[in-house]
């Protein structure tokens, strides 16, 4: 009995998919990569059969490299190696490109909308980090443009809140950053690098847990880490330290990290085709996580991203560079765990 | 018998004696030659960061300029970014060249002058032309 089972297998994209993203609802996924478009699947009315309702063209000139859904569903942001970010509007069951931010000097890595969806960060290979406000009409105001990483910055992810900003880099660190109100600007608080026993190598991905206390990160260095914020942490955005690191689950660069909603496992996505699932083990009293599921050649090819349901504790979805977005289910954790 | 050991002294060390003054001399010109390189090229990297903050200085009196006559052309946004890149500049100035913190100031210099440019709406990048590393004297 397989604890990982293929659900749906959704074609289309003609070319490697970078990325995807659930819609807040968990009804749809929005996924986007090399051939330039951005592809909207849900299921066919009144079926389970998933299909794709909508394609996002002619507006990137390049690759689109990263998406992400802003809280309230009607809006998805782009980031393209063309430079520029792209913001659509849904129009019931079409969508419009209402915006084009420009700014970054190339390729943009990634897109984060903040929780309350008025504010968007993005980061790319120009080794900066911009912030964006949303104004009136879609425009968009440059908030900050946050120099410190000495490298491509590959993602940006906004905590709950939306005070702390995450961005990870091929210098092979993690830095926090935060809006001081003596400097009228956000700063940087605390880097996590290899000297507090972070990644030897550039960190693909990151991800927070819905407790907003574990973040996960993985990297080129085989490796995952998994960081806790301390609670006794005085001073807000400087309490991160290192809590485990998980070696041997995959023998290739790990691209994608994300913790289920319920924060109790925590999948990877490899360049070893594969897709694995962690679950902590709670018998230790340090933490230490376990591999409890393997979805072997899950992708002809790499695997790029893998996103968790937001609502549903057993889904995930994967992303390869062989074109295709997979839907697929977990064995529930005391199933995975007996 | 002393003069004739005397004579034969002298040839002895010969080779030590030139060694030494061929070194002598080698650290001498080697030094003078360094100084030189290093005048040259702190001289080149000055003037071109001088360049750099200049354009932005140059840039800033220009905004100010049309912010003083009417200050609604441009966010409160906007109008704060150009105050600090304002504070950076002549803070920027002030700085000690044997100071570390240097290329961060002028990171920092230049991040906060992308941000304004995107925040007006302008595409101004600072591109020096090629005569600019051409010092003539």
């Amino acid at each position: 009995m397989s604890p990982l089972k293929e659900l749906h297998v959704l074609e289309g994209h003609e070319d490697c998919v970078w990325s995807l993203a659930w819609s807040p609802s968990g009804d749809k996924i929005a996924s986007c990569g090399g051939d330039k478009t951005v592809r909207i699947w849900r299921p066919l009315h009144g079926t389970n059969e998933w299909h794709c309702a909508a394609v996002l063209e002619d507006i990137h000139q390049r690759t689109i490299r990263a998406l992400d859904w802003d809280a309230s569903g009607t809006r998805i942001a782009t980031a393209s190696f063309d430079g520029t970010t792209a913001i659509w509007l849904a129009r019931g069951e079409e969508w419009e490109c209402v915006s084009t931010l420009e700014g970054h000097e190339n390729e943009v890595k990634s897109v984060a909308w903040n929780p309350a969806g008025a504010m968007l960060a993005t980061c790319g290979r120009d080794k900066t980090v911009w912030i964006w406000e949303m104004q009136p009409d879609h425009e968009f105001e440059c908030v900050s443009v946050l120099q410190g990483h000495s490298q491509d910055v590959k993602q940006v992810l906004w905590d709950a809140s939306g005070e702390m900003l995450f961005s990870c880099s091929y210098d092979n660190s993690i830095k926090l950053w935060m809006e001081d109100p003596d400097e009228d600007d956000w700063v940087c608080t605390q880097t996590l690098s290899d000297q507090n026993s972070g990644h030897q190598s550039t960190v693909w991905g990151i991800a927070l847990d819905a407790s907003g206390r574990w973040l996960a990160s993985c990297s080129h260095d085989l490796s995952t880490i998994v960081w806790e914020h301390g609670a006794d942490s005085a001073v807000p955005g400087k309490g991160w330290r290192h809590a485990c690191s998980i070696s041997g689950a995959h023998d290739r660069p790990i691209y994608s990290v994300h913790w289920n909603c319920t924060g109790d496992l925590l999948a990877t996505a490899s360049g070893d085709n594969s897709a694995r699932i962690l679950v902590r083990d709670q018998a230790q009293k340090e933490t230490s996580f376990q591999p409890v599921a393997t979805a072997e050649n899950a992708h002809e090819g790499d695997v790029n991203c893998i996103r968790w349901h937001p609502k549903v504790a057993t889904v995930f979805a994967t992303a390869g560079d062989d074109g295709m977005v997979k839907i697929w289910e977990c064995a529930a954790l005391d199933t995975l765990t007996k | 018998m002393n003069g004739l050991e005397d004579i034969f002294d002298s040839s002895l060390d010969l080779e030590e004696k030139h060694l030494d003054h061929g070194w002598d001399q080698g650290l001498r010109d080697g030094e003078a030659l360094g100084l030189k390189e290093g005048w040259t090229l702190g001289l080149g990297k000055g003037f071109e960061i001088g360049a750099e903050t200049g354009f932005y200085a140059g840039c800033v009196a220009v905004w100010a300029h049309f912010a003083q006559k009417d200050p609604s052309i441009f966010s409160e946004r906007a109008l704060k970014g150009i105050a600090a890149l304002r504070r950076l500049i002549s803070g920027f100035k002030e700085m000690d060249t044997e100071d570390d913190e240097l290329q961060d100031q002028l990171e920092k210099l230049r991040a906060k002058f992308k941000a304004v440019t995107a925040m007006l709406g302008v595409r101004h990048e600072y591109q020096p032309t090629e005569n600019a590393s051409a010092l003539q004297f």
